[in-house]
């Protein structure tokens, strides 16, 4: 009876080590062009956030192109590294792929994941910040908002889409610019963050222009500047000014840190693999229908991939590796890490 | 004042041409279709409504809105409820939320009850469904007002208070033995990178334990592998398929729990309207408010019908709680609706604030479909139960490599890493000799679901308060939530029975 019981097991371990091992090895070998399988879209960013978003627009269209699901999954937590290094961990064999922001510049300094140079770029497009209240706060214009943080020193809470980001950066920036001392809440991506200014738990947001449009349009929120270089008209609003307009000195910063949103790959997937997709997503960004989100969204077109958009994020890396040093924020020194200081920085 | 009411009949009167409208060959038959794969995906362990809802943002992308959202809703109802068909046959939960139906669900099983148990949770799914419905139909400006009083201190006790929970899910040979497997599951919620400064914990330098100790395939790791080797070493009793159907007078059980049912949905649609909670938690609390409010609160864990009807009633109610500050405010209340606000924005909706105001039918339109799927919940499960309770006549020894390969392929699906799959197998293991010692999963699963939260909402609740303590207890319902606390220990240490014992002359609570 006992050998019996024992042999049941034997037999049941065996046909799930079969499983796994079909499922985890098994399935490397693949015979026809690439894809030939659902590619997997990790989205270092919670859901219902703007990344999200753009990624999920982005897989949609690129989808069709492709002609397989690209199914997308929100892995976010630690600055982007987690879904970042669950992309990283798994093979590189171009079905599990990274639905990325500019965060990913911070990699390096945030001591997260592999930099920039071990990672190949697809950039669709991107939004331009801007700093909010809420309608019933005190403060109509950003220079009000300056005073009192000057006067009272630290007081001020400021939610934003994670220690680090770009978000944060670009609200430490209009921090200095003007003087004060802000308290920098930092949440799991900007949908928390703009949850948290809503049920009154910061007094400010710093964010997207397209993540707070609706809540401008529904008199819930009041953008005071564009941490950003061009002003904008906010529909139900009218024009907010761009910060470089009251703080002159902040347009070397600004003009090079930005947002972007599209996917990374691992720098070592087949040549073969990333020129299909890369011309998958060149088709994708032209499309009318990603025309059509842009303009709901409120943001700009970049459509940059190849050498290109790795210069352009190899760039963006000394810079915000640099800044994030001076910031004090930067857990590893970008000199250990060889990143080179920018000229312009 | 009249003009509220105006607002409400006018709403009602939209979600009945909507209902109606509904009522077309092709709807019926999408809905149909979509409540029946979404219950396939909630019987499979590991896969879940949210991958469901993932899987078919994708595929209806090309499709009308309509069409669109009856595929989605159709999904989502359907695997909440399908989670608690292998809950209740199998001890192995299909979702997170039906973790709480396997106390009571499977022992029902195992007394010849299966039936009983499938045709109860079906039942309570059903009327939380429609609860969850109605809450979201005629009160969403309300209740989107008050998932904002929710902030950090809010979330953080919310979290403790489900932790506490793990106290009143003790093993019967010593209580303790739920609170180490809670602090365990506590313990390996911190597994990971943590979520306010992005700093390293307990990973020991494996790069695939940055991403943390995932709940699902804990799910299956706990529930499912004990389960599956006991039942090969013939160390399980044999769950009988007879349907036991004539020994229970359903309605008469819902009529005398009907008080309990509508706290048990508002617990799903409160729980559910908070952002970023969801039903999983609601799930929870509301057993353990049945389990503490029930004349046959000891024998919870026995195979008690409230047990089973309790957190199927709040995970259903969920939907329509989850709903709400996603269609009013653009935030979603549960990981599935998050999907669904992608979706959303995918058709061209931009959820929020505007909605309502630039789609006035919208909610009506979403609460027709979120009934009809209800609707069709009831139905199909009414066919389905019937054969999946004969699968139980199948032998163990063929049947149970069967669950355990569909185990590992959930586990798989869930985000592809096969590197869960290791963690499975070993936390397996570790399960197994943990239940042979007496110690149950279902705290330490609590505990890895609610750990993470409770640490990030209480770090960052003292970042805002400067670090005073103080300030976790200073808005009224952070400071309701530790009385609640507060409460929950006394009662468990017995000293609310002593007091009520020396001073109220002894009456058992």
């Amino acid at each position: 009876m006992m050998i019996k019981k024992g042999l049941i097991l034997i037999e049941l371990f065996a046909v799930m080590a079969i499983v796994v091992m079909t499922l985890s090895g098994g399935c490397k070998k693949e015979d026809g062009p690439y894809p030939q399988r659902d590619v997997f879209v990790c989205i270092f960013s919670s859901q219902g956030g703007g990344t999200d978003t753009w990624i999920r627009q982005l897989s949609a269209l690129m989808a069709k192109d492709l002609k397989v699901n690209m199914v997308c999954t929100n892995l976010p937590g630690a600055k982007g590294g987690t879904g970042a290094m669950q992309v990283w961990s798994s093979p590189h064999d171009g079905y599990s792929i990274l639905g990325a922001s500019e965060t990913s510049v911070f990699f390096g300094v945030n001591d997260v994941a592999p930099m920039v140079d071990k990672w190949r770029f697809f950039i669709a497009g991107g939004s331009q910040g801007i700093f909010a209240v809420r309608t019933d706060s005190p403060y109509t214009r950003i220079e009000e908002l300056a005073a009192q943080a000057k006067e009272q020193q630290g007081k001020i809470k400021v939610g934003n889409s994670g220690q680090g980001k770009l978000w944060h950066i670009k609200a430490v920036q209009l921090e200095r610019a003007r003087g004060g001392s802000l308290k920098h809440i930092p949440y799991n991506g900007s949908g928390p963050a703009i949850t948290a200014l809503l049920s009154k738990e910061v007094d400010a947001v710093s964010c997207s222009c397209a993540e707070i449009a609706e809540y401008v349009k529904a008199e819930l929120v009041r953008p005071l500047v564009v941490t950003d270089v061009k002003s904008i008209n906010f529909e139900g609003f009218g024009p907010v000014r761009s910060a470089i307009e009251i703080y002159p000195d902040m347009e070397t910063e600004l003009q090079n840190l930005f947002q972007w949103l599209g996917f990374m790959l691992p720098h070592d997937v087949e040549n073969e693999k990333l020129k299909t997709f890369e011309e998958a997503f060149k088709r994708s960004v032209e499309s009318p229908e990603f025309d059509r989100f842009l303009q709901s969204q409120m943001a700009r077109k970049i459509a940059m991939c190849g050498k290109q958009a790795d210069q352009l994020v190899d760039r963006m890396q000394r810079i915000a590796s640099w800044t994030a040093k001076e910031l004090g924020i930067a857990r590893k020194d970008p000199e250990e890490l060889g990143i080179p200081r920018s000229s312009n920085h | 004042m009249m003009d509220i009411f105006r607002d409400i009949l006018n709403s009602n009167i939209e979600f009945c041409r909507h209902f109606g409208q509904l009522a077309h060959p092709e709807s019926i038959l999408i809905i149909c279709l979509a409540v029946l794969i979404g219950i396939f995906f909630g019987v499979l362990p590991g896969l879940s409504a949210t991958i469901g809802i993932a899987l078919f943002t994708g595929l209806t992308y090309g499709m009308p809105l309509d069409r669109a959202l009856l595929v989605l809703f159709g999904v989502y109802i359907g695997a909440i409820y399908g989670g608690s068909v292998s809950a209740i046959l199998v001890n192995i939960p299909g979702t997170g939320s039906a973790a709480a139906t396997c106390l009571d669900g499977h022992p029902l099983a195992l007394r010849g009850e299966a039936g009983n148990a499938n045709i109860l949770a079906r039942i309570s799914s059903f009327i939380g469904t429609v609860f969850g419905m109605l809450i979201f139909l005629l009160f969403t400006p309300l209740m989107s007002k008050l998932a904002l009083q929710f902030t950090s201190p809010e979330f953080f006790w919310l979290a403790i208070f489900g932790i506490l929970i793990c106290g009143s899910l003790a093993s019967p040979d010593l209580p303790i033995k739920g609170w180490i497997a809670g602090l365990l599951g506590i313990l390996m919620a911190m597994v990971g990178q943590e979520d306010i400064h992005g700093w390293d914990r307990l990973t020991f330098g494996n790069a695939n334990l940055i991403t943390g100790i995932p709940f699902v395939p804990m799910t299956i790791a706990f529930f499912g592998i004990p389960q599956i080797v006991k039942s090969m070493k013939g160390a399980t009793t044999k769950v009988q398929a007879m349907s036991g159907r004539s020994r229970l007078q359903v309605w008469p059980l819902v009529r005398r729990n009907l008080i309990g049912i509508l706290r048990w949905g508002s617990i799903g649609v409160g729980i559910g309207a908070v952002p970023g909670v969801g039903e999983n938690i609601a799930a929870w609390v509301a057993y353990d408010d049945a389990k503490r409010r029930d004349k046959l609160g000891q024998k919870f864990g026995t195979g008690v019908y409230e047990g089973v009807m309790a957190p199927e009633t709040a995970n259903n109610a969920a939907i329509g709680g989850s709903v709400i500050p996603l269609v009013s405010l653009g935030l979603p209340g549960s990981p599935p609706t998050a999907m669904l606000l992608a979706a959303l924005v995918l058709h061209g909706i931009r959820p929020g604030p505007m909605l309502t105001v630039e789609n006035p039918g919208f909610i009506p339109r979403l609460a027709a479909i979120i009934l009809w799927g209800a609707v069709f919940l009831f139905l199909c499960g009414l066919v389905l139960s019937k054969f999946m309770v004969k699968v139980l006549n199948v032998s163990l020894r063929i049947l149970m490599p069967i669950i355990a390969v569909l185990c590992v392929i959930g586990v798989f699906a869930y985000n592809n890493n096969p590197f869960h799959l290791k963690l499975v197998f070993v936390f397996g293991v570790a399960g197994y000799f943990m239940d042979k010692m007496g110690y149950a999963p279902a705290p330490l699963i609590l505990g890895l679901i609610l750990g993470n939260l409770a640490d990030a909402f209480f770090r960052r609740a003292l970042l805002l308060n400067d670090g005073r303590m103080l300030g976790l207890i200073s808005r009224p319902i952070a400071f309701f939530f530790f009385l609640a606390c507060v409460i929950t220990i006394l009662n468990q240490l017995g000293l609310v029975r002593y007091v009520k014992k020396k001073y109220f002359g002894g009456s058992k609570t």
